[in-house]
């Protein structure tokens, strides 16, 4: 028996010391990939059939496309009702795990093919089916077209352009058909693979988006660009829904300078006399002069630009120091 | 790439499965090496001295289990001590640099080799690895009240001399010494921060948040709550407001995380209200018609009601779609 694993996305992408994934891993992705399975199948009849599955289905796929399960196995084992029947368990708890990551749902129940009783069937969620894209992605060298089309795809049917979204859907949903419009939406995939596999370590799939939304591209170029285009898109919006989204790209800002903060009293203080302002945020600097922090409150879409400048020009993150009159002599943390 | 470490978070290091065993192969050894800082403390009257990895490895050839079955019999029972060291010292240094990773001990620099001009590297506890081995001692039912003390001295002089709290450091100062005063301090902190060893990833998410607690005792839930209003209340107002403020953050993230309707109303609702330091915005549900209503409330009287009635409906409150009363239960966030 073992005990429950505590779900985090990362598990799927965990590695071995030799820089393999690990049984888990490899399982939990071929999972996941099954939707990619089903949407080509689905695509290919025009069969917009329901796509949801028992156990048993998914547990048969994966013994037969799960290279680890192969070679254990073999490519078609004859006694597969007796390989899932031993190890449907192993199955069911992986299947409760991506449950609890909001992956995979239940949808119902159905008559059991053989016998009086019913079982439970469930269907990936569009955050299940957009991870299946990106592992599907990391098998192939240079992300093919119709995977990037997939994700965008689903990217829009996660984040709808509703009267009732919210502001960050609506805000997702503008940036990622602007970049989808100027032809670079292939980036985002990029990142959402570089992301995965990386050594970050990603507790839930909002954690994911963050991150990709940070734009960290190993190419400065890439990173001035679209650090840019999101603000634009961010510009474009209308007044209350950009209100809205300051006021969260702020709570995120602050919550990230709370992480750092050398001096908390003073940052405490200032994020509380700023608290209503949505436009601006409070920062710890460092002056190099006085050699103390100082708490300030700077504008948001101001602070943006000036780490965006800050990557284009090589130069540190900094400012004048008030106090000592020192031209670039406050050092700003990079919260971006 | 994302490397299995051998321990990666806090949880490894306690987490066992249905029958008992630890998940992790080395999960004990990790205790067992946490423990030398008794030894250090015995010692040396400071946990936080630096030791040699030779030492420990030393101690931990009597003291961990496994280690000391390996050498029992004949004919391994005569390797000499230097060869058995040697042989696990990979092993340890690796889960040393696994749980400086954690920040339950850093490395205190190089010193001179024993025997040799070299230098080695040496190691010290943080007072996070001190809390972690206090806690696995209080496990100890004879050392439960001693332990507490302890924990209490540490924690105490930790939030004093902190930097990275301010109104939540002044917060747990005053309460941790009305646990005290009542005799609850072991109940109310040490048996919590024992609960979260199993769950915890990092360090912060141990001690995170240990002004926002649940308790499903009536008679316990009560008397957290009057503690709680009674330091709240102390607190200069000034400090009062951060504190609300800060909670208000922690607790508004977490329901932005676990809301079901995440639509505009909820966001309109959490700006509008973004000045206000002690309102809260809540996604209830009602029992009768299994809607999910917006609300907002005072941080203290949430507090108080998620404690003393959690799975009560809220009393005197409409449902506004199927216009039942008294049928609306709020979350614990």
């Amino acid at each position: 028996m073992r005990a429950k694993e505590l779900p985090r996305i990362d598990s799927i992408f965990r590695k071995n010391k030799d820089g393999n994934y690990t049984a888990s891993a490899f399982l939990l992705q071929h999972m996941l990939k099954r939707s990619v399975f089903l949407n080509k199948v689905q695509n290919e009849s025009n069969d917009n059939d329901d796509s949801s599955f028992s156990l048993w289905e998914i547990a048969r796929w994966v013994i037969s496309n799960d290279p680890n399960l192969v070679q254990k196995y073999g490519p078609k084992p004859p006694n597969v009702e007796e390989i899932i029947e031993n190890t449907q368990m192993r199955f069911k708890r992986k299947l409760v795990h991506l449950m609890d990551l909001g992956l995979i749902q239940k949808s119902g129940t159905r008559l059991q093919e053989k016998g009086m009783g019913t079982v439970d069937v469930y269907k990936y969620t569009e955050y299940g089916q957009l991870l299946a894209f990106i592992i599907e992605g990391l098998d192939h060298n240079g992300q093919p077209r119709s995977i990037n089309n997939e994700i965008f795809d689903l990217l829009c049917l996660i984040f709808p352009l509703k009267e009732d979204s919210p502001a960050s859907s609506i805000l997702y949903s503008k940036f990622f058909r602007k970049c989808k419009d100027r032809g670079v939406f292939e980036n985002i995939t990029v990142l959402f693979r570089e992301a995965v596999s990386s050594d970050i370590p990603f507790i839930s799939i909002i954690d994911l988006f963050q991150y990709v939304l940070r734009f960290k591209f190993n190419d400065k170029e890439r990173m001035i660009y679209f650090n840019n285009l999101f603000d634009e898109t961010i510009n474009e919006l209308d007044s209350k829904t950009k209100e809205l989204i300051l006021c969260s790209l702020k709570l995120e800002i602050e919550d990230r300078m709370k992480e750092q903060a050398g001096y908390f009293e003073g940052f405490e203080k200032m994020r509380f006399t700023l608290r209503a302002d949505f436009r601006k945020i409070a920062l710890e600097s460092f002056c190099i002069g006085c050699q103390q922090f100082f708490h300030i409150p700077f504008d948001l879409l101001e602070y943006r630009k000036k780490v965006r400048n800050s990557y284009n020009e090589f130069l540190e993150l900094t400012t004048k120091c008030r106090r000592c009159g020192l031209d670039n002599g406050l050092i700003l943390p990079n919260l971006i | 790439m994302l490397f299995t470490k051998s321990i990666s978070s806090i949880d490894q290091i306690f987490r066992k499965d249905k029958i008992g065993n630890y998940v992790k192969r080395n999960a004990k050894l990790s205790q067992d090496i946490l423990s030398y800082a008794l030894v250090i403390q015995q010692e040396k009257s400071n946990y936080n001295k630096p030791f040699y990895v030779w030492d420990l490895a030393q101690w931990l050839m009597d003291k961990h289990l496994e280690f000391r079955e390996r050498y029992q019999y004949n004919p391994v029972s005569n390797t000499p001590s230097k060869s058995r060291v040697q042989y696990v010292m990979d092993r340890i240094r690796g889960l040393l640099y696994d749980l400086s990773s954690l920040q339950l001990l850093e490395s205190a620099g190089a010193a001179h080799q024993r025997r040799g001009t070299g230098f080695v590297e040496i190691y010290k506890y943080t007072s996070a690895g001190y809390l972690i081995v206090l806690l696995i001692e209080s496990m100890d039912p004879a050392k439960k009240e001693s332990v507490a003390n302890e924990i209490y001295d540490l924690l105490n002089s930790d939030y004093r001399a902190s930097s990275s709290s301010y109104s939540y450091g002044i917060f747990l100062i005053a309460v941790f010494k009305k646990y005290k005063e009542k005799g609850v301090f072991s109940e109310f902190l040490v048996d919590v921060l024992r609960n979260r060893l199993d769950s915890a990833t990092t360090i912060g998410d141990l001690v995170a948040r240990l002004d926002v607690l649940y308790f499903d005792e009536t008679e316990k839930a009560k008397m957290f709550i009057d503690i709680w209003f009674q330091t709240l209340n102390e607190l200069e107002p000034n400090v009062k407001e951060l504190l609300l403020h800060d909670i208000k953050l922690t607790l508004q993230t977490t329901m932005s995380k676990r809301i079901v309707v995440h639509d505009k109303a909820y966001e309109d609702l959490v700006f509008e209200l973004r000045g206000r330091y002690d309102r809260l915005v809540l996604e209830g549900k009602c029992q009768n018609c299994q809607s999910y209503i917006l609300m907002a409330d005072d941080i203290a009287h949430y507090l108080r009601r998620s404690n003393l009635a959690p799975n009560v409906p809220l009393s005197g409150v409409r449902c506004i779609r199927c216009d039942k009363d008294n049928s609306i239960i709020i979350p614990r966030l």
